[in-house]
């Protein structure tokens, strides 16, 4: 098969783990890869408010916030890839899909790195517009620096999709872009509602 | 060197159309068979799907067993099988 070829290719491994990982043993590495997001974010002064969201703040979160932030996003993500399986019509197994957006999640929490080194010391949306000269460069630079790793989030989750589904055509993307969508738009929403309950 | 085995050819090059078996020979004394013979749809598969089908039945259709033995994931294992029986299902409709 031609998926036994691909076992040795490292984009392989890098880009779709999904071809050759799956049951137990992904679900592992997933869970561990959540739990990696607590030190994290502790350390580099992060908030995973979405479940796509990445953002550095002037302060480590609290330890209630950090684990609320990402068990919504976790479990947002994967339970509604796992409903537009379902809705397309195919079967999957929800073990596969909570590891594999568990795994997927690495690059993202990557990312985190270079945003804080180059993040200027602002708190509001409002105040980047106030940024002038290196401060301005600094910010760009760490948007650039963590957009590849961004990509590649975006690339290991529709592979998950992909995998889990064995969707093709229109309704692979359509699937895919439709569920992502509306998972962001819910964990913003029930991260709001329930980090206000911590506050 | 022993002779490299040819494919089977499942559709006529000149046409397109499905092909079908009109003469079978006996190894030990050349005797010659000649009829009108199809294809059964399992032979109609590429060389890869054969094994797979192999597989399959050797593992008692344990899709896990086999994703332990080709170091597949399962759903990988799952996808191709779901596409083999698409693949089986259109070339059983295609049959005259």
């Amino acid at each position: 098969m031609k998926a036994e070829e691909k076992r040795k290719s490292l984009t392989s491994w890098l880009f779709n783990p999904f071809l050759f990982w799956s049951g137990e043993k992904l679900f592992l590495a997933g869970v561990l890869a959540i739990l990696l997001h607590i030190p994290m974010a502790m350390v580099f002064n992060i908030r995973f408010g979405g479940a796509l969201d990445m953002h550095v703040g002037p302060e480590a979160p609290a330890l209630a916030v950090i684990v609320t932030d990402i068990l919504i996003a976790w479990m947002v993500m994967f339970l509604f890839l796992y409903a537009a399986i379902r809705l397309l019509g195919k079967t999957a197994r929800l073990i596969d899909i909570a590891g594999a957006v568990g795994v997927a999640r690495l690059p993202l929490l990557l990312s985190s790195i270079p945003v804080y080194y180059t993040a200027p010391d602002i708190e509001t949306p409002e105040e980047v517009l106030a940024l002038q000269g290196s401060e301005m460069g600094w910010l760009i630079a760490g948007a650039l620096l963590s957009l590849p790793f961004f990509v590649w989030f975006i690339v290991l989750l529709f592979n998950a999709f992909k995998v889990n589904s064995n969707q093709k055509g229109w309704k692979l993307g359509v699937g895919f872009v439709g569920a992502i969508v509306v998972a962001e738009i819910a964990s913003l929403f029930l991260n709001r509602y329930f980090t206000g309950l911590l506050s | 060197m022993e002779p490299k085995l040819s494919k089977l050819p499942v559709r006529c090059p000149s046409c397109g159309s499905g092909l079908s078996v009109q003469s079978l020979a006996c190894r030990e004394c050349d005797t010659v068979v000649n009829g009108r013979y199809d294809l059964p749809v399992l032979l109609m598969l590429e060389k890869e799907e054969l094994e797979f089908v192999l597989r399959f039945v050797l593992n008692s259709g344990s899709l896990k067993e086999m994703s332990k033995e080709m170091g597949l994931s399962y759903p990988t294992i799952r996808n191709y099988l779901d596409d083999l029986i698409s693949k089986l299902q259109s070339l059983e409709n295609q049959k005259p």
